[in-house]
């Protein structure tokens, strides 16, 4: 008897020795940097903290072990401002419901968050004011009622290697200038990266899949969006890898915009320049609306159902693109071809209004009704002189040339045994 | 002749009926966030107070993310004829005709385009949120007619397209772009909480 109750005392108190304590934020944290001098680091014990903090002053806050800031109140769990406050090695959840509530919000400068994970019920990271910021190898994930990383009025500062899922927009930038977004991956959320009234932001290095669309710059002048992947952007109707709308002197290079409803939208642009991406296996690989002096060259559209199409748009310079479905001859060997490949988006304005008719893609009465009625040539998206091969397309022909001779051997002396052998059995 | 009586009759409330269809009110279409998109931006319209519409003669409805994209395209479309055009109230979403709305400008407003005009259902309400908030205008559907809908950093644009037409141009001239942009940043700055 006595051992039985002595056992239960034991599964007790082993049970309160290993359950996550709960802590005050206001009585521990909150004391202890308030009791900082400028400089100090503060290390923080493992455990779980419910409630807010303010961070006003440059200390350092680093996480020893599984620390977890938790709140749902209206205030974000962690509010920077001031100069050089470090954040590191922690886990904030916000359960808050407040519609603007966010887990961290920065302002000021200099500050500096590092290998910290967010849980948020609305908004993962806000900047408002703030320069100089460093966000790097942290995650955000979300419940889709917020931004991810938002920034407002917020210029010069870096978010690298930061993964952020499952929110409204991944990072989203409204009169925020210069800054750097590098090697970001986002997922699963309704804009990845949303640039708006925000200039010479650099784009680069980020993965940015089955959202809704992948990059969207609005508004906005000298963007450079470099190396990007934009990719699987086709769940939604109005799905897009990357939407240029009122953006000009931006710079769109290297990156991959593959199996998206549509590859690159360019609207109301001017003066971008759009080179050497890889736009593949989207329905639409590219869309000039009312765009004006663009240039687009060696870009290698692949495979996309429509090639492209140019709806109200002049003076844009497009050159020496690789179009696999382009009908090329290069009688003088540059490497380019002598035809100019148009694309016309017929069958895309015919579908525009009665989706119905998608029935009838490459039918042949809708080929030859296309050829008896082209759009205007103002509607046709024309390459004056399209690249004969890309890199990659080289290779693959070679391989391919190889594969046809085997196959055809393999078939002669299939075939010829058959021949032989079914005669004699005769 | 008491068939014929009952068949005329039929006919009659079938006509009634096709008559009061034909008489309906416009209606707004609710918004499906899922695939409405602005008709002028092409973002995602959110099934909140700046959601507006203009329902087409047909039926058919277009959507808009903010009431300046809206009216951004009536501008463009003097000549087109629509049934009706909705706006939604700030505080309970319901929607209003637009001419009936009150409207609310105040540079410090977000809205999904920062067209930064809000609209409610009455001027009270539209008075209310005013009071509240420094530097607010009200407007009355025929005085937004007029309004510019000049966006918040429409003047730091259009200094960028200057500096940036002018690539090459001399430094001095960028300094003093850069200036008016800082003292708009400044003027900005100073923003009223507005939850």
């Amino acid at each position: 008897m006595l051992k039985l109750v002595f056992k239960y005392i034991f599964t007790i108190l082993v049970l309160l020795f290993l359950s996550p304590l709960s802590m005050k934020a206001e009585t521990t944290l909150q004391s202890k940097v308030d009791g900082a001098a400028n400089g100090e680091k503060i290390e923080i014990e493992a455990g779980v903290y419910e409630g807010a903090i303010k961070i006003a002053k440059s200390v350092t806050l680093s996480g020893n072990g599984n620390v977890v800031l938790r709140s749902c109140e209206q205030t974000p769990i962690v509010a920077i401002s001031g100069q050089a406050v470090q954040l590191r090695g922690v886990t904030i959840e916000y359960c808050g419901d407040e519609s603007e509530g966010a887990g961290i919000y920065i302002s000021g400068s200099n500050h500096v968050l590092e290998d910290i994970l967010v849980k948020t019920n609305h908004f993962g990271i806000r900047l408002e004011d703030a320069s100089g910021i460093a966000i790097e190898n942290s995650s955000v994930i979300g419940n889709k009622n917020g931004n991810g990383i938002d920034f407002w009025q917020s210029s010069h500062n870096v978010v690298k290697n930061v993964m952020i899922k499952n929110v409204a927009d991944g990072l989203y930038l409204e009169r925020s200038d210069d800054n750097s977004i590098i090697s970001n991956r986002i997922d699963g959320s309704r804009y990845g990266i949303h640039i708006m009234y925000s200039n010479d932001n650099l784009i680069e290095k980020n993965t940015s899949k089955h959202n809704i669309t992948g990059g969207m710059v609005m508004e906005a002048f000298g963007t450079q969006i470099r190396d990007n992947v934009f990719s699987f952007n086709d769940s939604n109707v109005n799905a897009q890898g990357l939407l240029l709308y009122r953006a000009f002197n931006s710079f769109v290079e290297g990156n991959t915009l593959e199996s998206n409803r549509l590859g690159i939208f360019v609207e109301e642009s001017e003066e971008n320049i759009i080179k050497n991406n890889k736009v593949a296996r989207n329905f639409i690989g590219f869309q000039f609306k009312q765009a004006k002096k663009n240039a687009a060259e060696t870009n290698d559209f692949s495979e996309n159902v429509h090639d492209a199409q140019a709806i109200d748009s002049e003076d844009n310079e497009v050159r020496g693109n690789y179009w696999d479905s382009a009908a090329m001859v290069d009688s003088n060997n540059d490497g380019r071809s002598d035809i100019p490949h148009k694309s016309d988006p017929y069958f895309l304005s015919l579908t525009e209004n009665i989706p119905g008719y998608r029935l009838f893609f490459q039918s042949p009465g809708l080929i030859f009704l296309q050829t008896m009625l082209k759009s205007p040539p103002e509607k046709l998206l024309t390459d004056v002189a399209p690249l004969i091969n890309r890199d990659v397309q080289e290779i693959n022909k070679e391989s391919g040339q190889v594969d046809m001779v085997f196959m055809a051997f393999a078939m002669v002396t299939v075939s010829s045994i058959i021949f032989i052998f079914g005669r004699k059995r005769e | 002749m008491n068939k014929k009586f009952l068949s005329i009759m039929m006919v009659g409330i079938a006509m009634l009926i096709i008559a009061a269809c034909g008489k309906d009110e416009v209606k707004p279409a609710a918004i499906k966030e899922d695939s409405d998109k602005c008709e002028v931006c092409n973002m995602a319209v959110v099934d909140g107070p700046h959601a507006t519409q203009i329902v087409l003669e047909d039926g058919k409805s277009m959507v808009f993310d903010d009431i300046g994209c809206m009216y951004g395209y009536l501008d463009k479309n003097k000549d087109k004829k629509f049934a009706a055009e909705f706006v939604r109230d700030y505080h309970d979403k319901e929607w209003i005709k637009a001419d009936k709305a009150f409207y609310v400008y105040n540079k410090s407003v977000k809205t999904p385009m920062a067209y930064n005009v809000v609209s409610f259902k009455d001027e009270a309400r539209a008075k209310k949120f005013a009071d509240k908030n420094d530097g607010s205008t009200i407007l009355s559907a025929e005085k937004l007619e007029d309004h510019s809908w000049e966006r918040n950093r429409d003047m730091m644009m259009k200094n960028k397209m200057k500096h940036h037409s002018h690539s090459e141009g001399n430094k001095m001239e960028d300094a003093s772009h850069e200036k008016i942009s800082e003292h708009d940043m400044k003027e900005e700055h100073k923003k009223e909480d507005m939850h």
